[in-house]
């Protein structure tokens, strides 16, 4: 009586934790699956904006719909004003008259120059510790006019955003100052043949105080400058070049289109256009980069009014929409998978495969028969059967190496790495799982069969070819279509002998010289080593989500041709 | 003793010889299977071979057609002959011989294939067939088992989802296709129930005369019923061999009346 009860509760709690486990794998499985198949399928449906129709039509040769040619227009017309502030920005048109403002003053502080002649002279001659100090007293007093002209310009520059063209204007004066001590100095020797020595001192008069000047204006001005390039950069990059001759200058791809898709366009206008990169000094003067946010930076500035534009009408600029995109899987891949799909990976992993199963397949069939069906336990079939057990046990990139070292240095099956070289690869290291699987589908085959077939009068290869190969056929399918989905995703082996990073998809009578991309190695080249990393991560996904793809297809083949096989002959 | 008493017991019929044994001796490594052996087993008739398990029956009837030749480690002494040709020979294409002597197993065992491809692969093996020819032997194969109204409409169907009776009778079809002179025949109703049973038996009948068959049964009844001949073996020995009326109703040994009388076995 007890006894039972103990039982029914051992029994109901075995079943419990057999449900929770289960319930455990499907939920870490769900859990794993899930933000691969949630963010591959963002490969293929996401939310575009209008620079990816651009790119459809420029490149891929689609046609643009009305409704897409109103989109781009209408986000060309939203993208107008902002446009035209940035154009003012850099050739402000006032910049003319502060070029005038400024010469002037410079006329006139050269102007004094050359009637303070006497004065110059006189401080010339003076005894050394004097004759400095009244040298700067002449030079300050006859370059104040321009210098606080200078200072002014560069105040009224960060409010009126005068700051390229000002530096601009700044830079040619400086260039002209060598001129004007020339000038000077030729004048003084009109009146009185110099020394080397009073030479040099006139040219510091005349240079030194307002290139020390001009300098430091400039680079206060050239900080402030670079600070609205990157901003300006960070525009280009999310909107694209702004006219035709910017494009066509553009060298890369990615400089031709801003951001085709609303979630790295996000990115872009978060970390790259409302904040910006500037240089600054610390109290030692060493450079450091700092993050800062434009509105703090430009405060008060038209850049301000320029970032404010962008982040208000970033959606008019962009026109986000959904949009599927199904050439991903059938379109190559362009400046280094920035836009495009991702055939070229998808066609080299399907060569690698079948071109390794091509040569594995019959390999192993063939040894799982002469280990299953002819070896007669001897010492030779011990030590073959042993090596096979180790062989599967080396891990894969020591396979890699071998098909470096082996097939193309020494054998020099193709002259670097190719499709060739990383099939036979592949395929020794699915060769000891396809004749351990095949071997066990043929050891499972009933004996009686065998007997059979024998005493019907069959030899023992007929026997093999007609009775015992179809009977065990189902499983030895599903063995190799298994390895086959090992083969697909395997990267270590591939590395050294057919992956490449980049490259169009292969002709297949290419197959023997060329190397290929292929999924699992480009995978990894495009999580780790891509320049962008971040904005092609929806490549990334894309590929990593095909890959489980094709090896869930592959087993599901596996699956269904067993049930298939099993079916027709009722085992 | 033993020589007098295989001398006393072996088949003198004088009938038409068709299986001969001579001092047949069969080893699995040390073990001494089937003891010196003399027996003739007459052609066209029905010869049961009765005895308890392990007493070398099966492996018996297994030399006959050289299925033995595929067990590790056995090996045979004295003569065995077909039609006076020794089964042994170093010569003998076991092939041929197996086509010759045809051979029903004590599962049935069917090939995983279509009812027509099971019957048919025997002759294929042999080749130089028509589609006709081939389809006239399966038709007459599966007539002469008994079976060929039961599939004539499903002969492209599995073999697999028949009956184990049907499989069975299958099984000899496909042993009738290659034309053997001689059926063997390892306890074939040993996995079928009794109605299948009765008609293989009915079906052994029908085909004495035409066919040599050795059958070896546990079942006595059935060596009665089937059988005009009948031998007993005990521990490797042949101790009886006579007309199944006689070895049944009148047996010369202590030890075949009380394994025939139930005693052990």
């Amino acid at each position: 009586m007890n006894n039972t009860s103990t039982r029914k509760i051992l029994d109901a709690s075995f079943t419990a934790l057999a449900y929770s486990s289960l319930a455990a794998v499907a939920a870490a499985l769900a859990l794993f699956l899930f933000p691969i198949f949630f963010n591959g399928a963002g490969a293929f449906i996401f939310r575009a904006t209008v620079e990816h129709e651009k790119f459809l039509h420029e490149n891929l040769d689609a046609d643009l719909s009305e409704s897409e040619k109103k989109a781009i227009s209408e986000s060309d017309a939203a993208r107008a004003p902002l446009y035209k502030m940035m154009r003012e920005y850099e050739s402000p048109p006032n910049a003319e008259k502060l070029r005038d403002r400024l010469a002037k003053s410079y006329k006139e502080s050269v102007e004094a120059i050359g009637g303070a002649s006497v004065e110059i002279l006189g401080a010339l001659d003076k005894k050394a510790p004097e004759r400095a100090e009244s040298i700067r007293n002449i030079s300050k007093k006859l370059w104040e006019p321009y210098l606080s002209t200078v200072r002014e310009s560069v105040q009224e520059s960060a409010k009126n955003g005068t700051s390229i063209a000002l530096s601009g204007i700044l830079a040619e004066n400086e260039a002209e100052l060598a001129a004007t001590a020339r000038a000077e100095l030729a004048l003084l020797g009109k009146t009185k043949r110099l020394s080397f020595r009073q030479k040099s001192l006139v040219r510091r008069i005349v240079t030194e105080l307002p290139s020390s000047e001009i300098s430091a204006a400039l680079e206060t001005l050239e900080s402030r400058n670079r600070a609205y390039a990157s901003f300006r950069d960070g525009i280009a990059q999310l909107l694209g070049p702004r006219n035709k001759q910017e494009k066509e200058a553009a060298k890369l791809m990615r400089q031709k289109y801003g951001q085709t898709r609303m979630d790295t366009a996000r990115k872009v206008l978060e970390n790259s256009v409302l904040k910006i990169t500037v240089k600054e000094r610390d109290k030692s003067g060493a450079e450091f980069m700092r993050r800062v946010s434009v509105s703090e930076y430009f405060h008060g500035t038209p850049v301000e009014k320029m970032a404010e534009y962008v982040g208000k009408n970033a959606d008019a600029m962009l026109r986000p929409h959904i949009a599927a995109y199904p050439g991903f899987l059938f379109d190559d891949p362009y400046d280094s998978s920035i836009f495009g799909g991702i055939w070229p990976m998808v066609l080299g992993t399907f060569y690698l495969t079948f071109g390794s199963m091509l040569m594995a397949a019959p390999l192993g069939v063939a040894a799982a028969v002469y280990f299953s069906e002819y070896a007669r336990g001897g010492k030779l079939t011990h030590v073959l059967d042993t090596c096979v057990g180790t062989l599967a046990g080396v891990p894969s990139i020591v396979f890699g190496l071998f098909g470096l070292a082996f097939l193309i240095n020494t054998v020099r099956i193709s002259e670097s790495k190719s499709v060739l070289a990383g099939s036979v690869t592949l395929a020794l290291l699915v060769l000891p799982t396809i004749i351990r699987s095949c071997e066990e589908a043929l050891k499972a085959v009933p004996n009686s069969y065998r007997e059979a077939a024998f005493a019907l009068g069959a030899g023992k290869w007929r026997s093999i070819r007609t009775v015992i190969l179809p009977a065990a056929l189902p499983s030895m399918l599903t063995g190799i279509i298994i390895s086959m989905g090992r083969a697909a995703g395997e990267t270590a082996p591939i590395i050294f002998t057919a992956a490449t990073s980049t490259g169009a998809a292969l002709a297949i009578c290419d197959v023997f010289t060329q190397p290929t991309p292929a999924l699992p190695w480009n995978i990894y080249n495009l999580c780790t080593e891509h320049e962008m990393a971040e904005r092609v991560s929806h490549v990334q996904y894309g590929m990593v989500m095909t890959l489980i793809l094709i090896v869930l297809a592959l087993n599901g083949a596996a699956i269904w041709l067993r049930a298939r096989l099993r079916k027709k002959m009722k085992f | 003793m033993e020589d007098e008493k295989q001398k006393r017991y072996g088949a003198k019929t004088g009938e038409d010889t068709a299986i001969s044994a001579r001092n047949f001796s069969v080893y699995y490594g040390n073990f001494h299977a089937v003891k010196n052996v003399n027996m003739d087993f007459v052609r066209g008739k029905v010869t049961a071979i009765i005895g308890p398990s392990g007493c070398g029956k099966s492996t018996f009837l297994r030399c006959i057609n050289r299925m033995n030749d595929l067990v590790d480690g056995c090996r045979t002494e004295g003569s065995l002959q077909l039609d006076g040709i020794d089964i042994y020979h170093k010569r003998m294409d076991v092939a041929e011989l197996r086509r010759r002597i045809g051979m029903v197993f004590q599962r049935p065992n069917p090939f995983p294939k279509s009812i027509y491809e099971n019957v048919a692969y025997g002759p294929r093996l042999k080749g130089g067939l028509s589609k006709d020819e081939l389809d006239a032997i399966v038709e007459t194969s599966l007539k002469r088992a008994a079976l060929w109204d039961e599939v004539k409409d499903r002969l492209a169907s599995s073999a697999l989802g028949m009956s184990g009776g049907q499989q069975q009778r299958l099984c000899i079809a496909r042993a009738l296709a290659i034309k053997p002179e001689v059926l063997l025949m390892d306890e074939p109703c040993s996995a079928l129930d009794p109605k299948s049973t009765s008609r293989i038996e009915d079906l052994m009948g029908e085909l004495s005369g035409e066919y040599t068959i050795a059958v070896v049964t546990h079942n006595m009844q059935q060596a009665a019923r089937v059988s005009d001949f009948t031998a007993f073996f005990y521990e490797g020995n042949l101790v009886e061999y006579g007309a199944t009326d006689k070895l049944f109703t009148n047996p010369a040994h202590k030890a075949t009346n009380d394994y025939i009388t139930g005693r052990f076995g």
